[in-house]
């Protein structure tokens, strides 16, 4: 993706230069993932440190002009799992074997069934969303985080979490349902 | 392209595609990644459709819902400055 093969060899200069020109404008976006993944300010905040730094540490590996953005969200996301993950009290991992299937199987790929309805969705409230999203496993909250809030592509996301576009595109499938579901059960101890 | 992707394309192309067949094109349409033709075998099987239709529009509005009502928050003060003084001593 934005990792070139062959390293650059930028002057102190041209690194400053990305760094304020290309990366930072991003920092609010960097906050919002951290603040998303961690739900914890103080975490949130290490987490962005930790991230633009390596970034700057690592930035002859950047290609000028390539989607910066994407590139800083790579680092944030193996900065997550390696280094934050463990003290976050966020649930383990999924069983990939039984998710990555899922998709692909022929009795399950049906579309979720619940009586949600257009004037149900419109009525739920930001809190109630937010909810929802948080209850939801890291990985399926990510894609979810990473199409619909960032706007990434398929192909920009499968750079951005290491898996294979199909991968991104049944865990966002996954992810949507489950989504669903918990929106469902809010709807219904709401009385809609 | 693979096989299967050819199947799908000549079952989407002649409208013979099953209801659960179409749920990738779905999701691709609903990301804005489906190419032209997609979105124009999509939109033929919804004219015939309703309860995909309306499968459509509820997960178009569950993804506004996301875009509008999560706050964003703003950056903490100082964090922009204490990041550059880290890298600039680091430099």
């Amino acid at each position: 993706m934005e990792e070139s093969p062959t390293k650059n060899d930028y002057t102190n200069q041209a690194k400053d230069k990305i760094f304020n020109e290309e990366f930072m404008p991003h920092i609010r976006a960097m906050y919002n993932f951290a603040h998303r993944l961690t739900y914890d300010e103080d975490d949130a905040k290490d987490l962005v440190q930790d991230t633009f730094m390596k970034s700057y540490r690592f930035i002859n590996s950047f290609q000028q002009g390539t989607n910066a953005k994407a590139w800083l969200f790579r680092i944030m996301k193996n900065s997550f799992i390696n280094d934050f993950r463990k003290k976050s009290k966020q649930p383990t991992k999924v069983d990939y074997q039984e998710v990555e299937g899922y998709y692909n199987s022929e009795g399950t790929q049906k579309a979720v069934t619940t009586d949600l309805r257009i004037d149900t969705v419109k009525n739920l409230i930001g809190d109630e969303i937010t909810n929802a999203l948080a209850a939801l496993d890291i990985d399926f909250r990510t894609v979810i985080i990473l199409c619909d809030l960032e706007g990434f592509t398929y192909e920009e996301m499968a750079k951005i979490l290491d898996i294979p576009i199909g991968t991104v595109r049944s865990r966002l499938h996954r992810a949507r349902n489950l989504l669903k579901e918990k929106l469902q059960s809010y709807a219904q101890s709401m009385g809609y | 392209m693979s096989l299967k992707k050819l199947v799908n394309e000549i079952k989407f192309r002649t409208g013979t595609a099953k209801c659960t067949e179409y749920l990738e094109l779905v999701q691709r349409v609903l990301d804005g990644q489906a190419s032209r033709s997609q979105e124009v075998y999509l939109k033929r099987h919804q004219k015939m459709c309703l309860k995909c239709l309306e499968r459509f529009n509820i997960d178009q509005e569950i993804k506004k819902l996301i875009q509008l009502k999560l706050a964003s928050r703003e950056v903490p003060e100082g964090l922009a400055e204490a990041i550059k003084t880290k890298i600039a001593k680091s430099a």
